[in-house]
């Protein structure tokens, strides 16, 4: 009774969020996951202080060194240290992978959402521009961005999330759509709820599942579209370290000096990894159904 | 010379009775020989009709014979051209052909039909640049019977074999009747193979132009034709696909990357010839911007670029060091210069950039402006990875004596477009080319805007490469030409960077191959051997 | 449904139109570089380059480029290449064949084969073969295509020699090309149907046919799996979408003769002419796919309407 009562005095939402914090806490697996990666941000945080070495500056006697104790990573083409350039290149590469995600699920889910909620000439409307974008060459628009906007890290998460718009919003509109015809939905409707009310209770933990996953995902694809940008011009400025040009590349050194792409290739991987992980915990954390 | 017709007709019987003759000889040698040879080319077609595109690469040649060609020694001999006679006042080439030539749609190769080719190259609506030279230098051509003419020209022009030699000779009946639009896809030459298939942006196949038999005898053993049976070029870009597909025999000839160069030779199934390019990479400053306008700041840039280093870091060692505007491998090099030229000397590199008011005032080792502003010079440079190893050496090299280089990538063709607008400061380039004259083309005072990307050019040194290129005499010409790469050495609109290396692998199944000195191959020896 | 097909077909030339004259006016105002400077070579003067923009057109208002543009384009003719001096169409046309079946065979493989991970691990959710899923799943998913293809190339061209390099001579040249795209595809396919599934097997209509004692098959097949099909059918169709514009990377990597490479070469050599030819075909397949995937839509879950 008193588990009641308490409850009940803290009111609804903070039990809510308490309730998940605890079913995510419980999951072993994504608590090491994410004590992984806060490690990981504080050692990029901290670079000059975890390596002695300089990330941009060349070193002849030392280049082309498979790793060792010196050098855990080995170093690339101009001697320099490839673990110092992984943690430099970090600050670059996770503020473009997460950034632009974010950015683009914060604009295309209210978009896919009231595309798939009220239908008709909204939907219409909003996924003919989705479409645009999508059959718009996204080269010709990149090579654009650099002429009109010059280069920097900014535009790079701009452009990235930009094109990543149609399929986050086309996703969210597809669950949207048949979330919308499910009983607990009509039941809601018929009870008098008001369509914002019913789009945020009862349609968006819905999509939520479907888009952790994505969103998930597509940080290591933002990572590496940004080095595909980069080759355009659109991008940080060598010698700047970045993941993803790193291992762009490192890709023709595959066969001769494989440290040069596996590291960095590697890391982002594990960026991946570990934010599935959360991401799977916190989508059951999230789940009514799935006990702490 | 008049002939008459009967002895022509006779000629031709005699010339049949021969040719069949050779065939039974060439039945001999020819047997056991053949074979199809895949080459990887990482440039992807562009129309094979001469006058719209220069694309001198495998296809074309392939396609196309010349009136002259370069010999082992790089003297030009004929290959269209039987006999030759320049005039007293060096203004006229009077040129004998072969007379057993013929296009592959059975016309003949003869005096009309290279009047027909060389006045098309030389109208100023002809898009193609290597027959450009001709635009201005040919006056006329005066054909004197079916296998002579004169070229009457302007001006005495020096590198007039270099042009001549690259420009492909097609049949003027079929192009007419094949019109323009399509000659590009259904070319007619009279090369050494014929085109069998194309996949645009994909391959190019050839086949053995059976009747070839006058290929240039101080190249080739024998006159022809080719023994192999076929030609392929795949256009792939992608070293390291290229690189396995070497491996795996798919492809039997191709370059090979820097870094791969060891494994290839410890490879028994794969040849590796090293060698230089004629080629070189630069860094041109746009001498028409400030501060670029002044020398002596070009210059120290120089002083602060390690050559040697450079080489080591961006190339493995396997690219030679430049210290001035023609590399060893093109005609007119001369060594001698390396001594006058500036080489890497920090110090001094310091010093003129101390007196020039660039110095580091705030201490944070990067030197400011005169203005004591913050000073950043941008380099702008292409994407591949290995033009941004280049950049990145050469920031690294500037920032120890202080320079902070800003390195602006871009699109290629955003470059070139960027080089033509005398906006930009400092970029990252290469050229290739064969003749001495090719720095007319970048310091020209009539192409800024053009290819005089460094928009250089001073009436002394206009008349430098005008005595250069109208100098027919090679030991007169070749002081001409060193006086002008003296000037340009002096003036500093570029810093030469290096001469890249060209790595070439063949499948060791290849027989007979050979390697130009100008680094192209002559396959038309080589064969497989088949039962 | 007829009439909203009908509908939404006739949205299509717009739209196909509308991203046509953006890229048109685009190329023409916006975009640094020229066709002419990169036909006319690195040693061409002002003069000769501004020959080759006369005879290519260029130099006229763009309105009138674009009135001359409209005109053959609504006659069927998109010009000639500039660099390929071929008519686009024609060049279009024999590479967009192999690019429908590269697509195809490498959505069809990936999709199947995620779909089959996606089940598998949200049946077993939580226990370690879902915990072996996720591990394989995202490393392939986050492995570059550049990288992936290379392997492919070195273990099954070069080591084992089973395989061809490049080509596309015959079925033994789709292999690695079609599992280099499938790979990625099936990861993504595999993470979002676990996803969807773990949702719908906890929903209430699942549950009743469980306790009404369907058997574990007949719950999956017949009300869990329709259910879990929408958002992986959205992102098939944004896959299918994207592929039918080309594999760029993978096109290159095993010098395919696809749509990709034509497009990638038309914009680093302005070739106008290809690079419109090209964006008419990605907008096309993206129109012609995306009504595509709403017609599923409405055809796995019928309560969705088309008002």
């Amino acid at each position: 009774m008193p588990e009641i009562k308490r409850v009940a005095e803290r009111g609804r939402p903070s039990g809510l969020y308490q309730l998940v914090l605890l079913k995510f806490v419980r999951n072993r697996v994504a608590l090491f996951g994410l004590c992984c990666l806060l490690l990981m941000l504080l050692a990029i945080i901290f670079a000059p202080q975890v390596t002695p070495y300089d990330p941009i500056g060349k070193n002849t006697p030392e280049r082309n060194q498979p790793p060792s104790r010196l050098h855990p990573f080995g170093t690339d083409k101009l001697g320099r240290d490839i673990m110092s350039r992984v943690l430099y290149g970090g600050r670059v590469s996770l503020q473009v992978g997460f950034l632009s995600v974010g950015l683009a699920v914060l604009v295309s889910a209210p978009l896919g959402l009231i595309a798939g909620f009220f239908g008709g000439a909204a939907d219409n409307g909003i996924m003919r521009v989705m479409d645009l974008i999508l059959a718009f060459p996204a080269l010709i628009l990149a090579i654009w961005l650099v002429s009109l906007l010059g280069s920097n890290m900014n535009n790079v998460i701009i452009a990235i999330a930009f094109f990543s718009l149609p399929t986050f919003s086309r996703l969210i509109r597809g669950i949207t759509l048949s979330i919308r015809e499910m009983e607990y939905v009509m039941a809601a409707r018929g009870m008098g709820a008001g369509s914002l009310r019913i789009m945020f209770f009862h349609i968006l933990p819905g999509v939520l599942g479907p888009m952790i996953v994505l969103t998930t995902l597509s940080v290591s694809g933002a990572i590496v579209a940004g080095a595909s940008l980069s080759f355009l011009g659109l991008g940080v400025r060598p010698p700047t370290p970045e993941w993803g040009a790193m291992l762009a590349d490192g890709r023709n050194y595959l066969r001769t000096q494989w440290w040069m792409a596996v590291f960095p290739g590697m890391t982002i991987t594990l960026v991946v990894l570990i934010l599935n992980i959360i991401g799977d915990a916190l989508r059951d954390a999230l789940d009514p159904n799935v006990r702490a | 010379m008049y002939k008459p017709r009967k002895a022509v007709l006779l000629l031709l019987l005699i010339t049949l009775i021969s040719l069949s003759g050779a065939a039974f000889a060439q039945d001999d040698i020819m047997a056991g020989k053949g074979g199809r040879l895949v080459v990887a080319d990482a440039n992807s077609n562009t129309s094979f009709d001469p006058f719209v595109s220069s694309w001198h690469s495998w296809p074309h040649y392939a396609l196309y014979p010349t009136l002259f060609s370069r010999a082992l020694d790089m003297s030009y001999v004929g290959y269209l051209a039987d006999s030759w006679q320049v005039s007293e006042d060096s203004k006229s080439l009077t040129i004998n052909l072969i007379d057993n030539a013929s296009f592959t749609d059975g016309t003949p190769i003869n005096a009309e039909a290279l009047k027909w080719n060389l006045e098309k190259y030389a109208d100023p609506e002809s898009t193609a640049s290597t027959g450009r030279a001709l635009i201005t230098l040919l006056d006329n051509i005066e054909v004197h019977d079916d296998y002579s003419f004169t070229m009457h020209m302007n001006s005495p022009h020096a590198p007039l074999f270099f042009v001549l030699a690259g420009l492909e000779i097609v049949s003027p009946t079929a192009y007419e009747a094949i019109g323009p639009d399509d000659f590009g896809t259904n070319p007619v030459g009279g090369g050494p193979f014929i085109l069998k298939e194309l996949v645009t942006d994909n391959y190019a196949l050839f086949e053995r132009n059976p009747d070839f038999t006058w290929a240039p005898p101080e190249l080739y053993d024998h006159p022809g034709p080719v023994f192999l049976d076929e030609l392929q070029i795949l256009f792939i870009g992608e070293e390291q696909t290229v690189l396995a597909a070497l491996e795996t025999g798919e492809i039997s000839l191709a370059g090979i990357p820097t870094q791969n160069l060891a494994d290839a030779e410890a490879n028994p199934d794969i040849d590796v010839h090293v060698a230089k390019l004629s080629q070189i990479r630069y860094v041109g400053f746009n001498t028409s911007k400030d501060p670029w306008t002044n020398p002596d700041l070009r210059r120290a840039f120089a002083y602060a670029t390690d050559r040697q280093e450079f080489v080591t870091l961006a190339w493995d060692d396997l690219a030679d060091p430049l210290y001035q505007p023609l590399p060893p491998t093109i005609w007119g090099h001369n060594p001698d210069l390396n001594a006058t030229a500036p080489s890497f000397d920090p110090e001094k590199a310091s010093g003129m950039l101390d007196e020039l008011g660039y110095v580091d005032a705030d201490g944070d080792g990067l030197r400011e402006d005169p203005e004591g502003n913050d000073w950043t010079v941008p380099l702008a440079t292409a994407s591949p990875d290995e033009w941004l190893r280049q950049a990145e050496v050469l920031e690294a090299q500037w920032r120890a004596v202080g320079i902070p280089l800003q390195i602006d990538v871009l699109e290629f063709s955003a470059l070139i477009d960027l080089t033509t607008t005398g906006e930009h400061d400092l970029f990252l380039l290469l050229y290739g080319y064969q003749d001495p004259s090719i720095l007319t083309y970048f310091f020209d005072p009539e192409r800024k805007g053009g290819s005089n990307r460094a928009w250089f050019s001073t009436d002394e040194l206009t008349e430098l490469l005008v005595a250069a290129d109208s100098q027919l005499d090679p030991d007169l010409r070749y002081e001409a030409v060193t006086a002008v790469s003296e000037y340009i050495i002096e003036a500093s609109p570029w810093v030469y960077l290096a001469v890249p290396p060209a790595l070439t692998g063949v499948r060791a199944e290849l027989m007979n191959w050979r390697i130009h000195p100008d680094t192209s191959f002559l396959y038309w020896n080589a064969y497989f051997e088949t039962e | 449904m007829s009439q909203y097909i009908l509908r939404r077909i006739a949205i299509a030339f717009p739209l196909i139109l509308a991203v046509t004259t953006v890229v048109f006016v685009m190329l023409r105002v916006a975009l640094p570089g020229d066709p002419a400077q990169i036909m006319a070579g690195d040693r061409a003067s002002p003069e000769q380059i501004e020959i080759i923009r006369r005879k290519l057109g260029l130099d006229r208002p763009v309105f009138e480029q674009y009135l001359i543009f409209l005109r053959n384009f609504a006659g069927g003719d998109l010009g000639r290449s500039v660099k390929f001096r071929e008519p686009v169409m024609g060049v279009i046309a024999k590479a967009f064949p192999f690019t429908v079946t590269l697509t195809l065979l490498s959505v069809a493989v990936g999709t199947t084969i995620g779909l089959l991970i996606g089940i598998i691990t949200a049946v077993h959710q939580r226990t370690w073969i879902d915990n072996i899923g996720i591990v394989l799943t995202v490393f392939f998913f986050s492995i570059p295509t550049f990288w992936l293809g290379l392997m492919l190339i070195l273990i099954f061209s070069v080591g084992l020699r089973v395989l061809p390099v490049q080509g596309a001579g015959s079925w033994r040249h789709f292999v690695l090309p079609v599992a280099t795209l499938a790979v990625g595809q099936s990861a993504l396919i595999a993470r979002l149907t676990r996803s969807s599934m773990i949702e719908v097997l906890s929903a209430d209509y699942v549950r009743t046919a469980r306790a009404k004692g369907l058997a574990q098959r007949q719950v999956l097949v017949r009300h869990a799996l329709r259910n879990t099909l929408i958002p992986v059918i959205t992102v098939v169709g944004l896959s299918v979408g994207g592929l039918l514009g080309g594999a760029i990377i993978t096109e290159s990597i095993f010098g395919l003769p696809g749509v990709g490479r034509l497009a990638i070469d038309a914009i680093s050599n302005r070739d106008y002419p290809m690079i419109q030819g090209t964006v008419i075909l990605v907008a096309a397949s993206f129109v012609f796919v995306n009504l595509i995937v709403d017609i599923i839509y409405a055809f796995i879950d019928p309560r969705i309407r088309y008002a």
